[in-house]
């Protein structure tokens, strides 16, 4: 625990809840702008477009902010030279596991405000969908899942690299092929961490042409694809912890 | 448990010396090295290094840049893992999983000094008291200690580098170590922080009972503040003990010109004058004024002509050159 207090201590004014609150913003103007566009016919749907809007709006922001959570907290290692000290301190592994679940807490955080988000939006729309607990747990839990994986992967790209450019512009690489992933077929979305925002949503639509009508409709959550998320979550964790370890000061 | 190992120092040192106490008795030894290794690749940066550390004393570190120092003191913290060796801290063997215990009593300071920059001085103490389980007094305590009270809710991005230096130093007093490792601490001081960072290593045994383990590049500076120094060369330890004995090789000596040296040695070691060749001169250890007189008059007495009779006092950089047969920063 003592060191996961100073983690805490490390942080101070560094504005590190700065990113996931800027990105909340961004991501409830983009939903009220696009709510807003809606004809009030459109609004009967409501909730299913904001469930299947956000996961998307998600692929593309919450990558750069894995990316820039995980290089705040390990940034500040690398500029000040602390690795020496700290590992005279403390366990190595320690330092990673820290870091990761204080970026997990502010991922966490964020999820929350989001499923707040889509209640407010409900609310202040008047949609008149009800709004289904089963999918908003789909969707938190999704969108949890993901993002800290991410997280876990930007953190050990951050530890190992000095130059924090390099993690931040892979986490940009990883928004453009999250983003892709929603035009892969199935077996492709699984391939790549950042797809699963998309594998994770349970709203899906259908255009007809002919009435020019999107129907939207909601399928089962991938429980094979959470659990092979999981997974290679493990296999991250383990293999990344032990990149640290390894690493000399 | 790690098997207890002997402390006291009894094995004889490089140059055939030991340390010891002037009442005969034998030091204990802080820290200790084994065989130490360490090589990138095929590059071997630090080769068998036995290194005696006895407690209480100021171990001054010294060797060129990139000599391995640096490195050997990492191996000891742990931070880098040794190729071949062992390290014990008071008899203890340090392994994986008993470093850091071993280390709670011991303070670092190790190249540059590690700090939160966004963090003001006392905050960044904070941070390292509470990792060390240390009582909240000492940071006022190491505040006082480095001289830093004034500065200490300054932000430590802002600090000027001797700042950063003392700000280090407090860090690694807290927790009151046992052992305090310092690499390099003057580095990039001004001449009075060079001196003030000198005068408060050199009271820390004293004042705290610290053993302090200090690298240096600097001949002068060890030569001012250690009690004993180890010297390492290209990975190797090529001197190790007390400063005092380092100073014995300065004494001075007589060096002898003659006709025919060598028989003018072999006449010298017969009316007990135990003398080595130095290239065409005869070195022999000082001696009182009355006996050189006899000497000379026994070799002029054998036909000998003394052709030239000097005295001769290395100081201290040509006994490190000798040893090194490098130029070094001074």
């Amino acid at each position: 625990m003592k060191g996961f207090w100073t983690e805490i201590k490390k942080i101070k004014r560094k504005w590190i809840w700065g990113a996931p609150a800027g990105i909340f913003l961004v991501d409830l103007a983009w939903m009220c702008w696009t709510l807003s566009e809606l004809e009030s016919g459109e609004l009967k749907d409501g909730c299913y477009r904001i469930l299947m809007s956000l996961p998307m709006i998600n692929t593309i922001t919450l990558p750069v902010l894995a990316a820039v959570l995980a290089s705040r907290l390990c940034d500040m290692e690398n500029k000040g030279n602390t690795y020496k000290l700290l590992c005279t301190l403390q366990e190595k592994g320690a330092i990673f596991r820290n870091k990761f679940i204080l970026g997990g807490l502010h991922i966490l955080v964020f999820a929350f405000l989001q499923l707040s988000m889509i209640v407010f939006l409900v609310w202040y729309y008047r949609i008149p969908q009800e709004l289904e607990a089963e999918q908003m747990v789909y969707f938190f839990l999704s969108t949890c899942a993901t993002t800290i994986v991410l997280l876990l992967l930007q953190e050990v790209l951050s530890l190992m690299m000095d130059n924090q450019l390099y993690p931040l512009f892979i986490g940009l690489i990883g928004t453009f092929v999250g983003l892709f992933s929603w035009f892969f077929s199935l077996p492709l979305r699984y391939l790549t961490p950042w797809g699963y925002y998309c594998v994770g949503c349970t709203i899906n639509n259908i255009y007809y042409k002919e009435t020019r009508e999107v129907v939207f409709y909601t399928v089962s959550f991938s429980y094979g694809g959470f659990a092979a998320l999981l997974l290679f979550a493990a296999v991250l964790y383990i293999y990344g912890k032990n990149l640290f370890l390894k690493k000399e000061v | 448990m790690n098997e207890k190992r002997s402390t006291e120092y009894s094995e004889r040192g490089i140059f055939g010396l030991r340390f010891g106490r002037k009442d005969g008795h034998d030091m204990r030894i802080a820290i200790e090295t084994e065989q130490l290794c360490k090589s990138y690749g095929k590059h071997m940066c630090v080769k068998n290094v036995d290194l005696r550390v006895p407690e209480g004393s100021i171990y001054g570190f010294l060797g060129p840049n990139g000599a391995g120092k640096s490195t050997t003191m990492k191996m000891i913290l742990g931070l880098v893992n040794a190729t071949r060796g062992q390290v014990s801290v008071f008899g203890k063997e340090m392994n994986r999983k008993n470093r850091l215990d071993i280390l709670k009593q011991t303070g670092s300071l190790i190249e540059s000094p590690s700090y939160y920059g966004h963090l003001t001085g006392r905050e960044n103490l904070e941070i390292v008291r509470t990792l060390r389980g240390a009582d909240k007094r000492e940071v006022n305590e190491a505040l006082k200690t480095v001289r830093m009270e004034k500065q200490q809710d300054k932000k430590a991005g802002a600090y000027s580098l001797g700042m950063k230096q003392r700000l280090g130093l407090a860090a690694a007093l807290l927790g009151k170590p046992k052992i305090l490792l310092l690499d390099e601490p003057t580095n990039g001081l001004d001449p009075a922080g060079i001196q003030e960072m000198r005068e408060l290593i050199r009271s820390l045994p004293e004042r705290y009972g610290m053993t302090v383990m200090v690298s240096s590049h600097l001949l002068s500076e060890i030569d001012q503040m250690a009690t004993h120094t180890g010297i390492i060369h290209k990975g190797e330890l090529i001197f190790q003990d007390s400063l005092e004995h380092l100073h014995e090789h300065s004494r001075k000596r007589l060096l002898l010109k003659t006709g025919n040296n060598e028989a003018a040695l072999r006449i010298l070691g017969e009316l007990g004058c135990q003398g080595k060749m130095m290239e065409d001169r005869i070195s022999l250890p000082d001696m009182e004024d009355e006996k050189v007189a006899f000497c000379i008059a026994a070799l002029v007495r054998q036909d000998i002509g003394v052709l030239r009779v000097e005295e001769y006092q290395r100081n201290l950089e040509d006994i490190f050159l000798g040893l090194t047969g490098k130029q070094v920063s001074l």
